[in-house]
């Protein structure tokens, strides 16, 4: 096989992502949204995938090297799922644009497009396409024993040769099908079979399409206007794909009240649907937070009490005692690497449930139940789910927001979840508000969470007016795919190959942003005494670069470095803002953050001398900043992951201006009402 | 007629559809297109419905409905 890639020389070099020789065939799996390409992309390649953004996208692309010793060595594509090559969303002009490339050379070996037995017509059309764009190309039949339980078999000899192309059937979610797969494939790269494709009786050589199809065949290249043209060119493709499918569809009986119709009578319907929503939200809610929090909580004493001495000891040990260097390794390290364990339980949660969801077809419901609601914010329904994860942890709900079909609703929710109030914040409004308001600290907590919707509705409808101006507002049209039962096997692989993709993108930011705090805090700051690794806080060049940031925060009433300190390191870590302030201003930490203590004494102290007098205005302009401001370097670790460096700064940027901008006001007008 | 007008559990076919030309093909990819029988099976919770095309279910916001016209099949 290998002398025959080099007789067709590949341009695959940005297409090949993943550790493969030049001149490795490139395979495309191509089909519509819920039909199991996924699955079958991981059935096939195992746990050797790379997901991450196609190169100056924020489109992810599953890349993989595909091994098997009936087929060698193949770079496998999972390509976003498209209904058709005529794209409506970034993710479908993506599929469109690697499909269809200009050149024949920088298009796929192959393509296999994967439909489901159910949506055969629908994956007939996608097909047909794909042919027109010539390209070689097989189908591969999912789900074929769901369509059996509705009455629906297929003819597999009869479709391969009504559609001209070889037909596979498969199972992904248990295995089935797949040899089967590999040497069609195997043999189609060969050029022994795909390159047929289906128009006239074409029987075109594999890598291009060299005979004349006449006015039958209709490159897909550029882009076509929606107009009367397309239309009637659509028209042709239906009746290509009627007769395609009536060759090959051996209906036993019509499919009537399936159970899925059932089920979709409850989760779907007017008031039961959205109660039914909710209930579900309200478990995924639980689930990431009090069920993943106690495992947190015993990986961080671990991590900060067991791991830190023994390597507090081991140091000792090697004369290394009490230096900087028990400093960096102690308190930068194993505080940054401490940081990211406490991560794994919650996001490991996380994925699995959105492994659950999406898996059983419950995802898709739960968009047409709350489509309307989140329209409000310019947003599809199934936003709702990272964000109502959001207020329990921002770092899941941006990961979360993966179930968003396209693109530019994706960036939209992940630029909105930082303002969803997550619960490491909740415990230092708990703090605060016990110390400044005593008995109505309960209503103030509370006020925050409404403040925090109106933010994510303002904020939303913000972002669309300004900077996603081209975000389109389409109506619900959606497809509903069978509900099947979940295969714990799958979820438990989705977890781990999501969770893996986590830790290797997060790690870098979060422990290198842990560990240069903890250089900034052991730095003495010029003209003050101490040495590095042996300085009082407020002596370091932490607390000068607060000194020198906390002007900023003058006109909010909160213009003091201790309050900068702490927002700084909130920058960090929000849990960590609490434990900043003790360190400051040299008291205990309190054990509970409604019983604040000396601490409490402190600040209103602190607040009170910023503020010129006005303590409370003062207080509710600083939550209102701590709320609307980056939530942690995790969260930004993970929305790098999702939507790259560029709009993750973005992101910072307006959170920080939002925070300012509304801080100071609340300060302002609240001084002048007290 | 439009087809939120359209009786629940009958079939209804599909007549000429007053909507953008991008939405008109993305329907008709999903088999709602002129010609084609479609059953709406039930409203779903935001105003829309849940329609049978086929073996397939997809389901539309209300003002999509009001823009297709069927006839009873």
């Amino acid at each position: 096989m290998s002398e025959q890639r080099s007789a067709v020389p590949s341009c695959h070099a940005d297409v090949v992502a993943v550790d493969a020789p030049p001149g490795t065939p490139v395979v495309a799996l191509v089909g519509n949204p819920n039909v199991g390409k996924s699955t079958l992309f991981n059935r096939l390649t195992g746990s050797g995938r790379d997901v991450g953004n196609w190169p100056g996208t924020t489109v992810a692309v599953g890349r993989a090297l595909w091994t098997d010793e009936d087929l060698g060595q193949v770079v496998l594509l999972d390509l976003p799922g498209a209904v058709s090559l005529d794209p409506q969303s970034p993710d479908e002009e993506l599929t469109r644009d690697l499909v269809s490339r200009p050149d024949p050379r920088d298009r796929p070996d192959l393509v296999v497009v994967v439909t489901s037995a159910v949506h055969l017509a629908r994956g007939l059309y996608l097909l047909r396409q794909v042919v027109e764009a010539e390209v070689p190309c097989l189908l591969a039949i999912t789900m074929s024993d769901v369509a059996h339980r509705r009455g629906i078999d297929l003819d597999v000899d009869a479709l391969a040769a009504a559609a001209g192309v070889p037909v596979v059937v498969v199972d992904p979610r248990r295995g089935g099908g797949s040899r089967d797969l590999v040497r069609t494939v195997a043999t189609s790269l060969q050029g022994g079979l795909a390159g047929r494709c289906g128009i006239d009786g074409c029987t075109c050589p594999r890598g291009g399409c060299a005979c004349d199809h006449g006015d039958t065949a209709v490159p897909v290249q550029a882009a076509q206007p929606p107009g009367d043209d397309a239309l009637a060119r659509a028209e042709a493709r239906f009746d290509w794909v009627a007769a395609a499918a009536t060759a090959a569809v051996l209906r036993r009986h019509d499919a009537r009240d399936t159970w899925s119709d059932r089920l979709d009578r409850v989760t779907t319907a007017p008031v039961l649907g959205p109660l039914v929503f909710l209930a579900v939200m309200w478990v995924v809610f639980q689930l990431t937070t009090t069920v993943a929090a106690p495992l947190q909580g015993w990986l961080d004493s671990l991590v900060t009490g067991p791991v830190s001495e023994l390597a507090t000891r081991l140091l000792d040990a090697i004369g290394l005692g009490g230096t900087w260097v028990q400093g960096l390794v102690v308190d930068g390290l194993i505080a940054g690497v401490g940081m990211l364990l406490t991560f794994v339980p919650l996001m490991a949660v996380m994925f699995a449930l959105l492994s659950l969801l999406e898996d059983s077809g419950y995802l898709a419901r739960a968009a047409v139940v709350t489509d309307r609601s989140m329209r409000a914010i310019g947003l599809p329904g199934r936003a709702f789910l990272p964000l109502v994860v959001g207020f329990g942890c921002n770092v899941p709900a941006v990961s979360g927001t993966r179930v968003l079909p396209d693109a530019r609703q994706r960036l939209l929710t992940v630029l909105l979840v930082p303002f969803t109030s997550c619960t490491a914040r909740l415990t230092v409004y708990v703090l605060v508000a016990t110390t400044f308001f005593g008995d109505r600290a309960g209503t103030v907590v509370f006020g925050m969470y409404v403040v925090s919707i109106l933010f994510v509705v303002v904020v939303g409808r913000l972002l669309r007016s300004t900077l996603l101006r081209r975000m389109p507002d389409d109506p619900l049209v959606l497809d509903l795919p069978p509900y099947q039962l979940p295969m714990l096997r799958l979820v438990a692989t989705g977890t781990w190959r999501r969770l893996r993709g986590f830790l290797r993108t997060a790690s870098g930011i979060i422990v290198v942003t842990v560990v240069v705090v903890w250089a900034l805090s052991a730095t003495p700051a010029p003209g003050r005494g101490g040495s590095f690794g042996d300085v009082p806080v407020q002596d370091s060049v932490y607390a000068a670069t607060a000194g020198a940031v906390a002007p900023v925060f003058a006109p909010a009433g909160f213009g003091s470095w201790e309050s900068t300190s702490a927002l700084m390191v909130g920058f960090v870590a929000k849990e960590a803002v609490i434990s900043s302030w003790a360190q400051t201003f040299a008291t205990a930490e309190p054990e509970a953050a409604d019983v604040p203590g000396s601490l409490g004494d402190a600040l209103k102290v602190s607040f009170t001398e910023s503020s010129g007098g006005y303590p409370i205005p003062a207080v509710l302009a600083f939550l209102v900043f701590l709320l609307a401001y980056t939530p942690c370097v995790a969260t930004l670790a993970a929305q790098r992951r999702e939507v790259g460096l560029r709009w993750t700064l973005t992101g910072i940027a307006v959170q920080l201006t939002i925070a300012w901008t509304v801080a100071v006001p609340v300060f302002q007008v609240g001084r002048l009402l007290a | 007629m439009t087809l939120d007008q359209a009786p629940v559990g009958a079939a209804a076919t599909i007549g000429p559809i007053d909507a953008a030309p991008a939405l008109v093909r993305r329907l008709a990819e999903l088999g709602v297109r002129p010609g084609q029988a479609v059953t709406p099976l039930h409203a779903t919770a935001g105003g829309g419905r849940l329609l049978a095309v086929g073996d397939t279910r997809v389901a539309l916001a209300r003002d999509v409905l009001r823009s297709i016209q069927v006839v009873a099949a």
